[in-house]
């Protein structure tokens, strides 16, 4: 069935004349008619060129010329990504709808590869925290669908598009990828350009992607990678770092159990499973992001807050207003014990091929004014290591848990790689009904 | 505001909030009260840290290496 295709099933079939690119958008396009006012995930879709880049792309595809590895495929845009002839309004008043942008470079990635824009997704007001938008998990519609990325997230669970870009700053990708049950990555810090996004932090800034399976990952990572990732062999026998320390500490008894079994699959089929200390500068790792991230948004936003103090939001003002009074040297400090503590967090990974751990402590709360926890996600924005998730199963409320996957810097494949092995032993959650 | 000898919650707190009404006036300092305080228990945290002097800021970058290539 169409829906159900990943990205990468949705290429092949494309490239060998088993799908056209207009049958692919239009049952991509039917199928937001019916999900799109239950879940709100889209802030814009470009329906009409939408249809007429398949057209092109449908010629191509028989001409035998394929534009790149995702011809023909729709993917959704966090609405802080500029794309040319669409928005950008990051769910803030302050943004003119008329603005012209050019493309951002991940969307001029993503378009060389044949990939079609077919949006923006929804977010949390200037992927920060402020007013959350009004995205629903589509597995249970009274919950949230995380966030920022959280029509990314929501859009992909919800089977209205195969991958959608999102960004992670603190939990912000990977977190909406695991509320949805969908695969997720944040690649190393750099390893995908920013230019043509609006910074939250400038130093904590991740794009990311978000796709039905994980095997998708390596493919889209491949497309919006700045530098070509050089093809690697994946291990004959993994070695995973359990994070037990704070990871499983910190969460629900519930998320522990489906980690554990998850684990205990993963286990029985030859993995090597060992448990990793955390070095004691770990502790700090949140008053280190939090520094850090406040000040550089209270930057960022300086002229916003003076011109348009009027039509932002009061919630992120008030931030906005708050952090600009981080004092420089403790901004400075944080930025010496965020080198400190990547120099302490490296030896983990001396014996171990990637780390492992659930990806948020607990499902995805009821209600839409939080976006859940990101505390298990925030220490590798912070440190600018990799990061994947997979669905490893159901919590008790039939709201699905991720297992995260976080590797050293610059192991993006070696990351995707563990997840697609993950991947095929725990298996792939079916779109919610 | 010092960051040696540490400074405790309280001094990073009050610190914060006498700013906050320099800056911002009354009222807007009473609204962010819930992040001064967010604030100030990072403070606390990074204030302290025993970083060694040899450890040097990791600022972020976003060097295009193909706009470079094409400048």
């Amino acid at each position: 069935m169409l829906l159900d295709l990943s990205t990468s099933e949705m290429a092949g079939h494309i490239a060998a004349g088993a799908l056209d690119p207009v049958d692919a958008v239009s049952g991509i396009l039917g199928r937001i008619d019916v999900m799109e006012p239950k879940v709100h995930a889209w802030a814009h879709i470009d329906r009409s060129g939408a249809i007429e880049t398949a057209k092109l792309m449908s010629q191509e595809a028989k001409a035998g010329n394929l534009r790149g590895p995702l011809h023909g495929v729709p993917v959704g845009i966090k609405d802080v990504f500029h794309a040319r002839g669409m928005p950008t309004l990051a769910n803030s008043k302050t943004m003119d709808p008329s603005a012209v942008y050019e493309d951002s470079r991940v969307v001029a990635a993503l378009r060389k590869a044949g990939a079609i824009i077919l949006g923006k997704c929804e977010t949390v007001e200037f992927a920060g925290m402020g007013v959350p938008p009004a995205s629903r998990n589509p597995w249970n519609l009274s919950h949230t669908g995380g966030g920022s990325s959280s029509g990314s997230g929501v859009a992909v669970g919800a089977g209205t598009v195969p991958a959608a870009i999102g960004t992670q700053t603190g939990g912000s990708n990977l977190r909406p990828a695991s509320y949805n049950g969908v695969a997720g990555l944040k690649p190393s810090y750099g390893a995908v350009a920013r230019t043509g996004l609006l910074p939250v932090s400038w130093s904590l800034d991740h794009p990311g992607l978000i796709a039905r399976s994980a095997v998708d990952l390596r493919l889209i990572f491949g497309a919006i990678a700045r530098t070509a990732p050089k093809p690697i062999d994946a291990p004959n026998q993994w070695r995973l770092g359990i994070l037990r320390d704070f990871f499983f500490e910190t969460s629900t008894p519930d998320t522990v159990a489906v980690l554990d079994a998850a684990l205990s699959r993963l286990g029985a089929t030859g993995v090597e499973l060992a448990d990793v200390p955390l070095p004691a500068l770990f502790s700090a790792h949140s008053a280190i992001h939090h520094l850090i991230m406040s000040t550089e948004m209270a930057v960022f936003h300086a002229p916003r807050m003076h011109r348009h103090a009027d039509t932002m939001s009061e919630r992120h003002l008030t931030l906005a207003q708050a952090f600009s009074l981080v004092p420089a040297g403790y901004y400075i400090e944080a930025l010496r014990a965020r080198r400190a503590l990547r120099d302490a967090m490296l030896p983990l990974f001396a014996d171990r091929h990637v780390l492992v751990m659930p990806t948020t402590p607990a499902p995805a709360p009821e209600g839409l004014e939080s976006t859940g926890n990101a505390s298990l996600l925030t220490p590798w924005s912070l440190l600018g290591f990799p990061a994947a998730t997979v669905p490893c199963g159901l919590a008790e409320n039939g709201l699905p848990l991720g297992l995260q996957i976080v590797g050293a810097p610059g192991t993006d494949l070696l990351v995707i790689e563990a997840a697609i092995a993950a991947e095929r032993v725990l298996g792939r959650l079916d779109l919610p009904h | 505001m010092r960051l040696k000898p540490p400074v405790s919650f309280d001094e990073a707190y009050r610190s914060l909030a006498q700013n906050a009404v320099l800056t911002w006036g009354t009222s807007a300092a009473a609204r962010m009260d819930p992040q001064l305080q967010s604030i100030a228990c990072a403070m606390e945290t990074v204030s302290a840290l025993d970083i060694p002097d040899s450890v040097e800021p990791l600022f972020g970058e976003n060097i295009d290496i193909d706009l470079l290539a094409e400048a």
